[in-house]
């Protein structure tokens, strides 16, 4: 909570943020503690040492962080959740053990405070994770650093998910979900074109508050078919958005919300990614997710520019590229990899529960149509939920 | 010795000031100046970033929301809040205190904590939903509407309007009342021609307070906002956060503060004449 206060902007964060226990920012402190204790027990000392391990409680962990450079770990800034979890149990612990190098995850990666860590100069984050519309908003501003493919080995992956500032290390998709037990065989949409129809399948809708992803599932549900979705026809997919407006009861801001709006029965139907889906599932909870008209994407690792540690880093995005750690990742929290070696070494339920990038029923997203047309849409997205 | 400011002398005290004007200088009024700075400039002096924001729609939807909600939020409180304090006023002084606590207690709780605990009470299987389906009432949306945003803002700003209204009620002079009452006055004509207009200046002073939060407001409509509840605060995320494009933020933000400043001058000045007039009464 004391870490929730201290970033009172971001909402997404925040949200992402509840669904953490926090314990990686816990974590970090005790270590930082246990750090400066041993270095004499004094009384003077003793009373420094609690100061600094309650103000590193109450600060972000990132101003922690700085003062921790004596020992050049890495810091990587991600969502949080069940995602930075599966990230430390799948990279950072074997990354530490192969190389000797830490890592620390820092809850909260968020652009604007990449940027003003650029133009500042003052650089906490080695690694971000990246969000959809990152990468290309990142490269117009120039914060990342330029992967180096004579240490990060990006052949043999699948078609497009690798970039040139960014590596991609997994796929996941745009899908929607509702509560199985409530919605059996044949009572739930199948895809898009089910979803917008509120005559068949009553019940109250569930999106995300942006217009990446509704976009292409509007365009869908149109009829477009998903492998010819770019470039998008904008008025088209509003003139489909229109149609639906009326039926969402709950615009969501955050993913991570999507499964609790279903779990407290807010929605009925409610656009999601399947990796929540399925880490849901995995918790008992009676879920389950459209596998037609999958929107899928890649998850994506920067190195921050300016990073003084830019070596390690680029080894630790070498070391994320392995098959063998991609599939690890995969079996955590079930996104697939990004390496064909990785991809044909999935046992069949990881298969089956990631949808087929081949088959002519799933899209591709594809941040770089968006790049210069995001801000634009976006505010009259804004404008269109208010009207 | 005596210091001297414009020629009147200053009691040395006031030098205790000191730490707290160079630490709101420092942490208040230098960044204040850089987001104004950064509105107007940006490849060289120019007034592009306030022609975008005045000439959105976008902008003005949000700021007719954004007073619209403030305005209700304020009224809301004002309804609340009056009976509470006069309630409170009227208490025993130990009984008072316990009540005061029990006011307080939200203000022990961040608003953030808050506005998911209204997410468990408002929800469809919340507790007054709930309560509601079992004497057979269908349900009630009271969250991601206006509705939730309503309640979550009063909830925070009863306590701002409650204790400048609990204030003027208590200087009250009790023979006022006593000798209205003696005269043959009724207590609803006591309360109407004696109590209420003489604690008009707590009510202002309340309204202003709840007024000028409310226009801040970002977490409540976030949280428990629908899809037109988009407030200016709101705005200024997005474009900090989502577009990166701060120089409209600021622009959007030196706005905020022109609307803010302006009420506090309207309503303060109005205010400040009702606390004269309730003085010479």
């Amino acid at each position: 909570m004391l870490r929730m206060n201290a970033q009172p902007f971001s909402v997404a964060a925040l949200k992402a943020g509840l669904s953490t226990n926090g314990s990686m920012a816990v974590k970090f402190s005790k270590k930082l503690t246990s750090d400066v204790q041993r270095s004499s027990s004094s009384r003077r000392t003793f009373l420094k040492t609690s100061a600094f391990g309650l103000a590193s409680l109450a600060a972000p962990a990132v101003l922690g962080v700085r003062k921790a450079s004596a020992a050049e770990p890495l810091v990587v800034a991600s969502f949080g959740g069940s995602w930075a979890a599966a990230m430390t149990e799948a990279f950072h612990k074997p990354f530490t053990e192969e190389t000797g190098i830490e890592v620390i995850v820092t809850d909260g990666a968020d652009l604007a405070k990449a940027k003003a860590q650029v133009q500042t100069g003052k650089i906490e984050w080695d690694i971000v994770e990246l969000a959809t519309g990152w990468l290309s908003s990142g490269d117009r501003e120039g914060l990342w650093e330029e992967v180096d493919t004579s240490v990060v080995d990006v052949t043999g992956t699948a078609e497009g998910s690798q970039y040139k500032n960014a590596i991609g290390h997994c796929t996941y998709s745009g899908c929607f979900a509702w509560n199985s037990e409530k919605f059996g065989e044949g009572k739930h949409p199948a895809n898009w074109i089910d979803f917008w129809n509120t005559d068949k399948f009553p019940g109250r809708r569930g999106m995300m508050t942006r217009i990446t992803g509704n976009l292409e599932y509007a365009l869908m549900a149109d009829g477009v078919s998903p492998k010819d979705l770019y470039p998008l026809d904008v008025e088209r997919g509003f003139a489909a958005l229109d149609r639906i407006k009326e039926h969402v009861n709950i615009w969501v801001n955050a993913m991570p919300q999507t499964v609790s709006m279903l779990q407290n029965d807010e929605v009925d139907f409610c656009s999601s990614a399947i990796g929540r889906v399925y880490a849901a599932q995995k918790a008992g909870i009676p879920l389950d997710y459209s596998k037609e008209m999958a929107l899928i994407e890649t998850g994506k690792i920067a190195i921050l520019k300016g990073s003084s540690k830019k070596d390690a880093a680029m080894q630790h995005l070498a070391f994320a590229m392995r098959p063998d750690r991609q599939l690890a990742f995969a079996e955590i929290i079930g996104y697939a990899p990004t390496k064909l070696e990785g991809i044909a070494a999935m046992p069949d339920h990881l298969k089956a529960l990631n949808p087929d990038p081949e088959s002519p029923m799933n899209a591709f997203n594809n941040e770089f149509w968006w790049e210069p047309r995001l801000l634009e849409l976006t505010k009259r997205f804004k404008e269109w939920q208010l009207s | 010795m005596t210091i001297r400011f414009r020629g009147q002398p200053v009691s040395p005290f006031m030098l205790f000031l000191l730490p707290a004007t160079i630490f709101t200088v420092a942490i208040f009024l230098a960044p204040l100046g850089a987001v104004v700075m950064r509105s107007f400039f940006d490849q060289g002096f120019s007034f592009d970033k306030y022609h975008e924001v005045l000439g959105s729609k976008l902008f003005y939807k949000v700021l007719w929301n954004t007073i619209v909600i403030s305005v209700t939020a304020t009224c809301v409180t004002l309804v609340l809040a009056y009976p509470m304090a006069y309630h409170l006023a009227r208490q025993p002084a130990r009984r008072r205190t316990l009540y005061m606590i029990m006011i307080m207690l939200p203000f022990w709780t961040s608003i953030l904590v808050k506005s998911y605990a209204f997410m468990i009470i408002l929800g469809q299987n919340g507790i007054i939903n709930s309560v509601l389906g079992m004497a057979d009432i269908p349900k009630v949306t009271l969250i991601y509407n206006r509705v939730g945003v309503i309640i979550g803002m009063v909830h925070f700003l009863i306590p701002f309007v409650l204790f400048p209204i609990f204030t003027s009620l208590l200087q009250q002079n009790p023979n006022l009342r006593n000798a209205a009452d003696t005269m043959g006055a009724g207590r609803w004509r006591i309360f109407f021609r004696i109590t209420l207009p003489l604690s008009m200046p707590g009510v202002l002073a309340g309204s202003l307070l709840a007024m000028i939060q409310s226009l801040g407001f970002f977490i409540t409509a976030a949280l428990l906002g629908g899809r037109g509840d988009l407030m200016i605060a709101n705005l200024i995320d997005f474009y900090t956060r989502e577009v990166l494009d701060w120089g409209t933020a600021s622009a959007v933000a030196v706005l905020l503060l022109l609307l803010t400043g302006s009420v506090l001058l309207v309503l303060g000045r109005f205010a400040g004449g009702m606390g004269r007039m309730g003085k010479t009464l």
